[in-house]
C-alpha cells in the first residue's frame, strides 16, 4: 500500500486570512516618504524549490525580481526536518522605485515534506489568485518520469523549468515532450534551456537576412555546432543544442536521416527538402561552470554552384556575454555584428517566461524534433550495449 | 544566385518578430548636442539589446573636419557619458563603430551632396545596406530646407535600388505658426512623399500612445463612458521644475505655446479625444487623431483672453533651492514677453465632446515636475448620501500618469466601516514599469527603431502638423492684439499665476493636485 504524505500543519484559508490582516493594518502610505502603497497583481508566482540551497538562490531571485514586481509569491520549499515549520507570510513594500508610488508584493513561504508531491495541487489551486495566470517556476530537476506531476503541472497555467539542471539529459527530453503532450489542454511548457537560445535563434535568423546571404538559406551543407562540458560535471547536457537543431530542422523541415555518436560526439546525417543532405557535427568543448551545457559556437557552410559562404557565432567579450556574428565570403570576414546575450542573466530569463502565458509552438516542434534525435540516439546505445 | 528564399522561415515565432532592413543613417548635424546626447546613445543601446541589423551603419554629416576614426572616438566618449547601458561592451561597440563613418561638409554645399551620395553607394557595397537611407535632420530648423533641397537635387531623396527606401526624419519645430508650417511642409513635399517623412515628437515615443490607446480600446469598460454624458472635463498638465536649461535663445523666441502646446499636449488631447481608430496601424490612427484636432473649436481673437491665461516666473525657490527668473535666465530679453506658463481652455466640436471642456496647463519652474491627463466624471445625478458624512468625496477622477510613474489610478468613494455612512475617496492605482517587470525603453530608442521598421504610427503626419498650428496660430494671433501682462506673474516653485486658478474656477472646478 501507498504510503500517504503527513498533512501541512496549516490551513490555507488561514494564509488569506493573514494576507487580509496585513493589508488592513499597513498605512496606506508612507507619509515620511510621500509614497502611495500600491497593490497591482499581474501574476500568482510559485516557485518549487527541493533543498534549501535552491531555496536560497529562489528567495535572492524573488527579492530581485519583486524589486519591480507586485504580484503574490509563493515560495514552496522542501523540508527533511520533522515537524514542519509554520508558513511565513508577509507583504513587502519596495520604496525607491518610483517617485510616489512604492509597489507592494506579497509572499508566501511554505515549508513541505520531502515527499510532498501530491499535496501540491492542493496547495496550487487554492493560492493562486483569482482571474490571473499562475506560473511554476520548478527549480532542480524537473521529475517528468513521475506520473504524479502531471497533477502538478494542471494545476497552474503555465510551468517553468530548466532543462540544463537534467541529470539524464536524453531521456529527459523524451518524457519532457510526454508531459507536454499530456497537459497540453490546460498548461503551457516552458524550458528555461530553451529561452537561452532566443538570442541564438535570432543571430541564426539574422545572418540569412543579410541581402547578399539570403540564398545560404537553401544552400547549407555543414553545421558545427559546440556547448560547453563542465569538467567537473559527471556527463554533457546536449539538450540546448538538440533544441537548436530541432528549431532549424522544424523551420526549415529537415529530417534525420541517420546518426553516429563517438563518445559524446555526434554525427548526423539530415535530408533537406529536394534530398538535399547536409551533415551536422554536435561536440561538447570543455567550459566553465557557467557555460556547461550552453552554446558556445555554431558555423554554418553553404554552397551553392561555385559560390562558398560560411557564417559563425561564438560567445565573445570577457564575460563572454556578448553573441558575434562573423560572416565570410571565401576566406574573407565581410561583416561583423555583435550584442549583448542578455538571456544569460537567470532573471532577465525569468522575466521574460512570466511575460508570455501562450503556449510556445516553437518551442514544442523543436521538442519534438530533438525527441526524433534522442530515440534515434537511444536505440543506438542500446545497440551498443547488445 | 539561382537560389533564393525571399521569406525567411526561420524568422517567423521569434521574439524579435520585427527587425529592420539594414540600411545608413545619414545625421545631419552630427556635431551637435542632440546627436551626442540622445541620437548616438539611444542608436547603441538598440545595438547592445540586438535590435539593429547587421551592416547598420551611420554617417555623420558636420562641417568640422573629422577623420572616421576621430568621429568614432568623440561618438564613444558620448555613449560613455549618456548611454543608459554603462560599462560600454567593447565587442558591442567594436561592431557598432565599424559602421560608423563621418563626412565633413557645409550643408550649403550643393557639390558635397553627390559626394555624399558616392560614400553612401560605398557603405552599400561593403556593409549591405541595400540602399536603404534614413537622412535625421538634427540641425537647426533653419537648415532643413536647404539640406532636403540638396538631397532632392542630387537624387538622394529617392530610392535607387529596387526594393530599397528612403526615409526623412525631421525633428520639431515644425514651422513657428500656421503658415510657416504649410510652407516647411509643401517644400520637405517638393523632394520626398509624405509616407517618407518621419516628423519626431519623442513624447509620441513615451508608450504614451499605445498605453492610452489600449486603455481607451482594450477594456470594454471605459469607451461606453468616455463621452459627454459621463464626463465633466478633462485636464492635461505638464509641469516642469526646470528653467530654460541654457535654451534661451530658443526658448524666447518659442515660448511655452509653441513649445509645449502644439506638440505634445495637443498630441495627448488627441488620443484622448480620437473615435476608435479602425486598425492600429499608422493611417488610421492617425486618421482618427486629425479629426480630433479639426474639431477643435475655433478660438476667435475676442475671445483668447477669456480661453487662456499667460504666465512667465519670476524668481523663487524649487526644492528648497533659489532660483531666477526668467529675465534673468541667460540669451533672455530682460524685457522679455514670453510666456512660460500656458493654461487653455479648448472644446473639440464633435457628438463624443460637445461643451466638454479640455483644460490644457503647462509651465516651468512649477513645483512638481508631472505630465498627466486627468478625467473628471459627472457627479451622480441623486446625491443619495446627502446630509451625511461626505466631506472629502471627490468626483471620480481617471488619471493617465506619463511621468513620473506612468500608470493610471482611479479615484472611486467608498464607505469608512463603520456603524455610520462617511464616504471617503480612495485610489486604486497601478504603475506600468513595476506590473510588466520591464522598463519602457527610450522614447528616442523606440522611434528610431519604428523608422527603420517603416512605422509611422508614433510620428505625426503633415495634416496632423497643420491641424495642431491651427488653434495655437490663432491664440498667437489674439495675443498679438491684446495688451501684453505684467510679467512676471508667478514665482518659481509656485502653480503658475493667480489668474490661472480664477481662470478654472469661473467655470465652478478647480485644478487638480498633480
Amino acid at each position: 500500500m501507498r504510503s500517504m504524505p503527513p498533512a501541512l500543519p496549516f490551513d490555507i484559508e488561514a494564509i488569506e486570512r493573514e494576507l487580509a490582516r496585513l493589508w488592513q493594518s499597513a498605512p496606506m502610505a508612507d507619509r515620511r516618504n510621500e509614497l502611495a502603497l500600491s497593490r497591482t497583481s499581474v501574476l500568482t508566482l510559485f516557485v518549487y524549490a527541493p533543498d534549501t540551497s535552491r531555496a536560497d538562490t529562489a528567495r535572492d531571485l524573488i527579492s530581485r525580481l519583486s524589486m519591480h514586481h507586485p504580484s503574490r509569491v509563493v515560495l514552496l520549499v522542501t523540508s527533511r526536518q520533522e515537524p514542519l515549520e509554520e508558513p511565513q507570510i508577509s507583504i513587502q513594500c519596495n520604496l525607491g522605485i518610483a517617485e510616489r508610488y512604492a509597489p507592494c508584493y506579497e509572499q508566501i513561504t511554505i515549508t513541505l515534506p520531502s515527499d510532498g508531491m501530491e499535496l501540491l495541487p492542493s496547495l496550487l489551486i487554492p493560492l493562486a489568485l483569482p482571474d490571473l495566470p499562475a506560473f511554476l517556476w520548478w527549480l532542480g530537476p524537473l521529475p517528468c518520469h513521475d506520473r504524479r506531476f502531471v497533477a502538478v503541472a494542471r494545476a497552474v497555467d503555465r510551468l517553468i523549468f530548466d532543462s540544463l539542471e537534467s541529470p539524464h539529459p536524453i531521456a529527459d527530453i523524451i518524457a519532457t515532450r510526454r508531459l507536454v503532450q499530456q497537459v497540453a489542454r490546460s498548461t503551457a511548457v516552458s524550458d528555461l534551456n530553451w529561452g537561452r537560445l532566443g538570442p541564438w535563434q535570432e543571430t541564426t535568423a539574422r545572418m540569412f537576412e543579410i541581402p547578399h546571404c539570403r540564398w545560404a538559406l537553401d544552400a547549407i551543407t555543414r553545421v558545427d555546432l559546440r556547448y560547453g562540458y563542465a569538467p567537473q560535471r559527471s556527463t554533457p547536457n546536449p539538450t540546448q543544442a538538440l533544441l537548436y537543431l530541432g528549431w532549424m530542422a522544424s523551420r526549415l523541415g529537415w529530417r534525420l536521416a541517420s546518426l553516429e555518436a563517438d563518445g559524446n560526439s555526434w554525427r548526423l546525417d539530415l535530408t533537406a527538402p529536394g534530398n538535399r543532405r547536409l551533415n551536422w557535427t554536435i561536440a561538447p568543448q570543455p567550459s566553465e561552470e557557467l557555460f556547461h551545457g550552453q552554446l558556445v559556437h555554431v558555423s554554418f557552410v553553404a554552397e551553392h554552384n561555385h559560390e562558398t559562404a560560411s557564417f559563425s557565432i561564438d560567445l565573445s567579450g570577457h564575460d563572454r556575454a556578448t553573441l558575434r556574428l562573423r560572416v565570410h565570403d571565401r576566406n574573407h570576414c565581410v561583416l561583423e555584428h555583435a550584442f549583448h546575450h542578455h538571456l544569460l542573466d537567470l532573471q532577465r530569463l525569468l522575466i521574460n517566461e512570466l511575460q508570455e502565458v501562450a503556449p510556445d509552438w516553437l518551442y514544442e516542434h523543436a521538442l519534438d524534433e530533438a525527441t526524433a534525435i534522442a530515440v534515434e540516439y537511444r536505440k543506438l546505445e542500446r545497440q551498443k550495449e547488445h | 544566385m539561382t537560389v533564393t528564399t525571399l521569406q525567411n522561415p526561420l524568422r517567423e515565432g521569434l521574439r524579435f518578430e520585427r527587425l529592420p532592413d539594414p540600411c545608413i543613417m545619414v545625421i545631419f548635424g552630427a556635431s551637435g548636442d542632440l546627436t551626442r546626447r540622445k541620437l548616438i546613445p539611444a542608436l547603441y543601446n538598440l545595438a547592445y539589446d540586438g535590435l539593429l541589423p547587421p551592416g547598420f551603419s551611420i554617417v555623420g554629416y558636420a562641417r568640422r573636419p573629422l577623420t572616421d576614426d576621430e568621429f568614432r572616438q568623440e561618438m564613444r566618449a558620448a555613449v560613455e557619458r549618456f548611454s543608459r547601458r554603462q560599462p560600454i561592451d567593447p565587442d558591442v561597440w567594436e561592431t557598432f563603430a565599424q559602421g560608423l563613418f563621418y563626412f565633413a561638409a557645409d550643408f550649403t554645399d550643393a557639390s558635397a551632396y553627390p559626394k555624399l551620395g558616392e560614400v553612401l553607394e560605398r557603405i552599400d557595397r561593403e556593409r549591405a545596406t541595400a540602399g536603404n537611407r534614413i537622412f535625421y535632420l538634427a540641425t537647426p530648423p533653419d537648415a532643413y530646407e536647404t539640406i532636403t533641397q540638396f538631397l532632392g537635387e542630387s537624387g538622394l531623396a529617392q530610392p535607387t535600388q529596387p526594393g530599397s527606401w528612403v526615409r526623412l526624419i525631421v525633428e520639431k519645430p515644425f514651422g513657428h505658426d500656421l503658415e510657416s508650417a504649410i510652407t516647411l511642409n509643401n517644400h520637405l513635399l517638393r523632394y520626398f512623399r509624405e509616407e517618407q517623412i518621419y516628423r519626431i515628437d519623442h513624447y509620441l515615443g513615451k508608450e504614451t500612445v499605445q498605453n492610452i490607446l489600449a486603455l481607451r480600446f482594450a477594456n470594454g469598460i471605459f469607451e461606453p463612458i468616455w463621452n459627454r454624458n459621463y464626463i465633466d472635463h478633462v485636464q492635461i498638465t505638464v509641469a516642469e521644475t526646470i528653467g530654460i536649461e541654457g535654451r534661451g535663445g530658443y526658448y524666447d523666441r518659442a515660448g511655452a505655446l509653441r513649445d509645449m502646446v502644439q506638440n505634445h499636449m495637443l498630441q495627448l488631447l488627441s488620443v484622448i479625444a480620437m473615435e476608435p481608430p479602425i486598425a492600429f496601424e499608422a493611417d488610421p490612427v492617425r486618421d482618427e487623431k486629425v479629426k480630433a484636432l479639426r474639431a477643435i473649436r475655433p478660438i476667435r481673437p475676442e475671445d483668447v483672453n477669456e480661453l487662456t491665461v499667460r504666465g512667465q516666473y519670476g524668481p523663487g525657490f524649487i526644492g528648497g533651492r533659489p532660483v531666477p527668473g526668467y529675465r534673468e535666465e541667460p540669451r533672455v530679453a530682460p524685457n522679455s514677453l514670453t510666456e512660460t506658463y500656458v493654461a487653455l481652455k479648448l472644446f473639440i466640436d464633435n457628438w463624443r465632446w460637445a461643451d466638454v471642456p479640455f483644460y490644457l496647463r503647462t509651465g516651468k519652474r512649477l513645483p512638481r515636475r508631472v505630465t498627466e491627463i486627468a478625467i473628471q466624471f459627472k457627479r451622480v445625478p441623486h446625491p443619495l448620501f446627502k446630509g451625511m458624512a461626505t466631506a472629502g468625496v471627490e468626483p471620480n477622477w481617471l488619471v493617465i500618469r506619463i511621468q513620473p510613474d506612468e500608470g493610471v489610478s482611479l479615484n472611486i468613494a467608498a464607505k469608512v466601516p463603520g456603524p455610520r455612512i462617511r464616504l471617503r475617496t480612495v485610489t486604486m492605482g497601478f504603475l506600468y514599469g513595476t506590473s510588466f517587470l520591464v522598463q519602457s525603453p527610450d522614447a528616442y530608442e523606440r522611434l528610431l527603431l519604428d523608422c527603420m521598421l517603416g512605422d509611422s504610427t508614433l510620428f505625426t503626419r503633415r495634416d496632423e502638423t497643420e491641424a495642431a498650428w491651427v488653434p495655437i496660430t490663432q491664440i498667437l494671433r489674439g495675443w498679438a492684439e491684446s495688451p501684453p501682462p505684467e510679467f512676471p506673474n508667478y514665482d518659481a516653485g509656485t502653480w503658475g499665476p493667480p489668474e490661472a486658478e480664477q481662470f478654472i474656477a469661473r467655470d465652478g472646478r478647480r485644478w487638480r493636485r498633480p
